[in-house]
């Protein structure tokens, strides 16, 4: 048994064939190619959560819950660039309530390159960026309290949530604010698609960002990774198909083939069946 | 408050749950509680485990106040279980939270079996040891996997206990005699770091598993693979296993989980009304409009 | 590209690139021998972080109290629980530090007795400045050492009887207890010297290894009733109300919230307008019957429905946001090391 702590070969192989096609499709979006990808409606509704607070004279909320410093969290900040800038521009308050205490100097640095692109820096203001809490519970009760003094019109909870993503929804659902989550974690996507308008399931939070700039990395990077899938989802046929015909073979006395997960879990790169 | 079927005010619904969840406790009624076989698992294996000198069951408990209402009878259930089959075990944590319950848990549990069984008894230090809370997280299991005497790596207990003074850890040498590893936990993450470090190239305990309600399909994805032997389900698995319990050793007094069990079946009954009763009349004001 | 941005870019990749070659080299090599230490400079970073929350904390709440902004009022009970939380925590980790230094002084002693009982077992005599060390002389040293602090021990006890209340003593059995373990193990442990002073040069291992064995008892009473004294102090009391009977309960009491928010989200959910939603409804109903007593009064076969369920559909579709998402973070990951920023968000 090996692998757990140290890549087999199969495994690095694997990172190739993932990492390969991203490159490959940054470079082809970067030479001006169209890369199509699906409408997303949680992703269209950013734009209208957003102009409704401008007309309601409302503040936007966007929490990225219990995301620490992770590729997760500069998927959620793409698009809090993107409603900052929104918000800058319609002179919308924007509070972005914390959980991590190293997230706030990320999402604070965040805030002020896009009140500064979109040409309003004097509206950045570093309190807007709350720290609650580290602690699950506590951050919740604040989040819950700050939505309800503050009566948000939009609320956005993109990012790690655990247990109190259902209160955190539940909040702005008794408000009356217009929700848009994203849940990395398929646990809490029931309660999001409960009480949130619109929800993301899992990567469409990373394709989030690409869609709604269209810019050529991060486009690129999204159509890589979906290539990418495909050769996962080939070794899952495989697989299945291998240990098919090996539950028939048992029974009818015909040979079984290697089992497809050794290939990837041996050091030295025999073909074994046994584990 | 508002009464229209369809749309009935929230504050209504928090009342009838809490009416729900509050009467069969305050009754104390213990109804018999679902079979399930991911808990029958986790039972067949502590089952299975002989007590033999030099080898002990770890429990992890990465839970704390938020989830002790499910984490807690889980625990307790499984601790009850060890403590009768004289199963010795020792306790840690990753989860500086946890720290008061892992003295307060199998102390608890053999007070209630002293008074079950005067003429028995179950010792600190031979029975059972809580090595407190640890930290380092996947740091401090790898060096535990890594050493060939765990003792060198624990040193001491919770209570200040040189490890090697005590008993319960004469004769333990490397991972391999720890018998099985169970985990209760509700922490994202915890689990993932158990499933991937808990192991060395030649030996990996049996691991099982105490979650809460919320990460059960997760967890599921675990024990269809086998990379989990057994499963408890939030409070319905802790209930399930007391009922197994019950059957292999009757006239035990009936634990928290049944009756926690009784109210959350009548609080799901009273949701599965509410949820029919909108349909429905939904549906027949949908019925009216046309 | 300025040299703030070059500097950035590659100390992010100098980062990546010790862990994805210590995830990738074999451990034979002994490239990640420096492993935990990197990995606590992580921690230590994280810790520092703390300060960053801290300083947002005030800034944020100070400036609504001291401006009377709306909402000044929350701010108000934030700062005063977070200034009580800080003051108590600090004065109990003062206290918990003074009963470790103490009975660090017995355990010191213990490790030196069990470390000459090894070295002579191995024939080893240490030597410190040119002059050498056998047996004989270090257990002089040791003696030398716990004879004044088998004095002190008594006064030490005396002093920590006396902070506690006559009543608190009385029906404190934890306390008793502690109490009398240690003065039976600190009236062995004063056995012991005295055998081995009468023993005088000779030198005896499994003398020493009693004295040590005692000295290991005598240091775990004295944590015990150090511990069970500080029990009783303000203090401690300040700490258990506000950790135990505050932080601790309303902790539980948040998560409760959970079961009446997903009552009455479901209610308001879960609808029938498709056929989608009509076999969600379905699927849930037999989970939620399967695992309640009342299921078993309907339908024996609810539970294995329950299982299947479980097992089959919702597993698999875990599984697959699972690893559509491992793999979207994995590219995010190793877009991040390389950084391959977007245009706009650098």
């Amino acid at each position: 048994m090996g692998g757990f702590e140290h890549a087999t070969p199969g495994i690095l192989v694997l990172i190739c064939l993932l990492i390969g096609p991203v490159l490959y499709y940054i470079r082809i979006a970067r030479q001006g190619r169209d890369l199509y990808v699906r409408r997303i409606a949680g992703v269209d509704a950013i734009d209208e959560a957003t102009g409704r607070s401008a007309e309601l004279g409302r503040p936007i909320s966007f929490s990225t819950g219990l995301t620490s410093i992770t590729p997760a969290l500069y998927a959620c900040l793409g698009v809090l660039f993107y409603v900052a800038r929104k918000a800058a521009r319609y002179n919308s308050k924007l509070l972005v309530p914390q959980n991590d205490p190293q997230v706030v100097a990320v999402v604070e640095d965040t805030l002020r390159d896009a009140y500064r692109t979109e040409g309003k820096p004097e509206l950045f203001d570093s309190r807007s960026v709350v720290f609650l809490s580290e602690d699950q519970f506590a951050f919740a009760a604040g989040y819950m309290g700050m939505v309800q003094r503050e009566q948000v019109a939009t609320a956005f909870l993109f990012g790690v949530f655990a247990a109190e993503s259902l209160m955190l929804a539940e909040a702005g659902q008794q408000i009356g604010a217009m929700q848009v989550a994203a849940s990395l974690t398929p646990e809490q996507v029931p309660y999001f698609i409960c009480t949130c308008d619109y929800t993301l399931i899992g990567e469409e939070l990373y394709g989030a960002a690409a869609y709604l700039t269209r810019e050529p990395i991060q486009l690129g990077s999204l159509y890589g990774q979906d290539r990418a899938k495909l050769v996962f989802v080939i070794l899952i046929v495989v697989g299945v198909g291998i240990a098919t015909y090996n539950s028939f073979a048992a029974v009818y006395g015909m040979a079984p083939l290697p089992n497809i997960t050794e290939w990837i879990r041996v050091t030295d790169w025999s073909f074994s069946a046994a584990g | 408050m508002k009464f229209s079927l369809d749309a009935i005010d929230r504050r209504f619904v928090y009342l009838l749950i809490l009416i729900a969840l509050v009467v069969p406790l305050a009754l104390e009624v213990h109804l018999t509680p679902a079979p399930m076989k991911s808990a029958k698992k986790f039972f067949d294996i502590i089952e299975q485990v002989k007590p033999e000198k030099g080898k002990f069951v770890l429990l992890v408990f990465d839970f704390g106040p938020n989830s002790k209402a499910e984490n807690f009878p889980q625990s307790e259930v499984v601790v009850e279980h060890l403590l009768r089959r004289r199963i010795p075990f020792a306790i840690y944590s990753q989860y500086l939270q946890a720290e008061p319950l892992l003295e307060s848990i199998p102390a608890g549990v053999a007070a209630r079996l002293s008074k079950e069984k005067p003429a028995e008894s179950w010792e600190y230090g031979k029975d059972w040891v809580n090595l407190g809370f640890r930290v380092g997280g996947a740091l401090f299991i790898q060096g535990l996997v890594r050493s060939e005497r765990m003792a060198e790596v624990l040193k001491k207990d919770a209570r200040g206990n040189d490890i090697t003074s005590l008993p319960l850890f004469d004769g333990v040498t490397s991972i391999k005699s720890i018998s099985v590893l169970a985990q209760f936990s509700s922490l994202t993450g915890t689990l993932e770091t158990i499933l991937q470090f808990f192991q060395s190239s030649e030996y990996r305990p049996p691991l099982l598993h105490g979650c809460t309600s919320i990460t059960i399909p997760a967890a599921y994805v675990f024990l269809n693979s086998g990379q989990m032997s057994g499963l408890l389900e939030g409070v319905a698995g802790a209930a399930s296993y007391s009922a197994l319990l019950d059957g292999e050793y009757p006239g035990r007094e009936p634990d928290r989980s049944t009756l926690m069990m009784t109210g959350l079946g009548v609080a799901h009954l009273v949701v599965i009304a509410l949820v029919l009763l909108g349909n429905l009349a939904a549906w027949l004001s949908s019925g009216r409009k046309v | 590209m300025s040299i703030r941005s070059l500097l950035i870019r590659g100390v992010t990749f100098l980062g990546g690139v010790y862990f994805f070659l210590k995830f990738v080299l074999p451990e034979s090599t002994g490239f990640a021998t420096y492993h935990e230490q990197i990995s606590d400079g992580f921690v230590l970073v994280g810790a520092m972080a703390l300060a960053l929350g801290l300083i947002n904390l005030l800034m944020v709440h100070g400036g609504k109290v001291l401006y009377r902004r709306k909402g000044w009022a929350p701010s108000v009970a934030l700062l005063v629980g977070l200034i009580a939380m800080m003051v108590v925590t600090s004065l109990d980790w003062r206290e918990t530090r003074k009963i470790s230094a103490s009975v660090q002084r017995i355990t010191t002693l213990k490790d030196f007795a069990d470390r000459i009982v090894l070295d002579a077992s191995k024939g080893i005599v240490p030597e410190i400045a040119g002059e050498k060390l056998p047996p004989t002389v270090r257990k002089r040293y040791l003696l030398d050492a716990l004879r004044p602090l088998a004095s002190d021990l008594h006064t030490e006890r005396q002093t920590l009887l006396l902070v506690v209340a006559e009543d608190s003593r009385a029906s404190n059995l934890t306390l008793q207890r502690f109490n009398n373990e240690f003065s039976s193990a600190l009236a062995d442990t004063e056995r012991l010297l005295a055998l081995e002073e009468k023993q005088g040069e000779d030198f005896e291992p499994s003398g020493l290894q009693q004295l040590s064995q005692a000295l290991s008892t005598l240091g775990v009473s004295f944590r015990g009733l150090s511990t069970a004294v500080y029990g009783e102090s303000l203090v401690k009391h300040l700490y258990s109300f506000l950790f135990e009977g505050l932080f601790i309960s309303l902790g539980a009491a948040m998560f409760s919230l959970l079961g009446f928010y997903i009552s009455a989200a479901a209610y308001r959910a879960f609808r029938v307008k498709s056929v989608e939603s009509v076999l969600m409804m379905t699927a849930a109903l037999f989970v939620m019957l399967g695992q309640i007593p009342f299921g078993l009064w309907i339908s024996e076969s609810l539970p294995e429905i329950r299982l299947w369920l479980l097992e089959v559909p919702s597993a698999g579709a875990a599984q697959a946001i699972d690893m559509g998402a491992s793999l979207a973070g994995l590219v995010m990951a190793f877009r991040m090391w390389l950084s391959i920023e977007s245009e706009s968000f650098k």
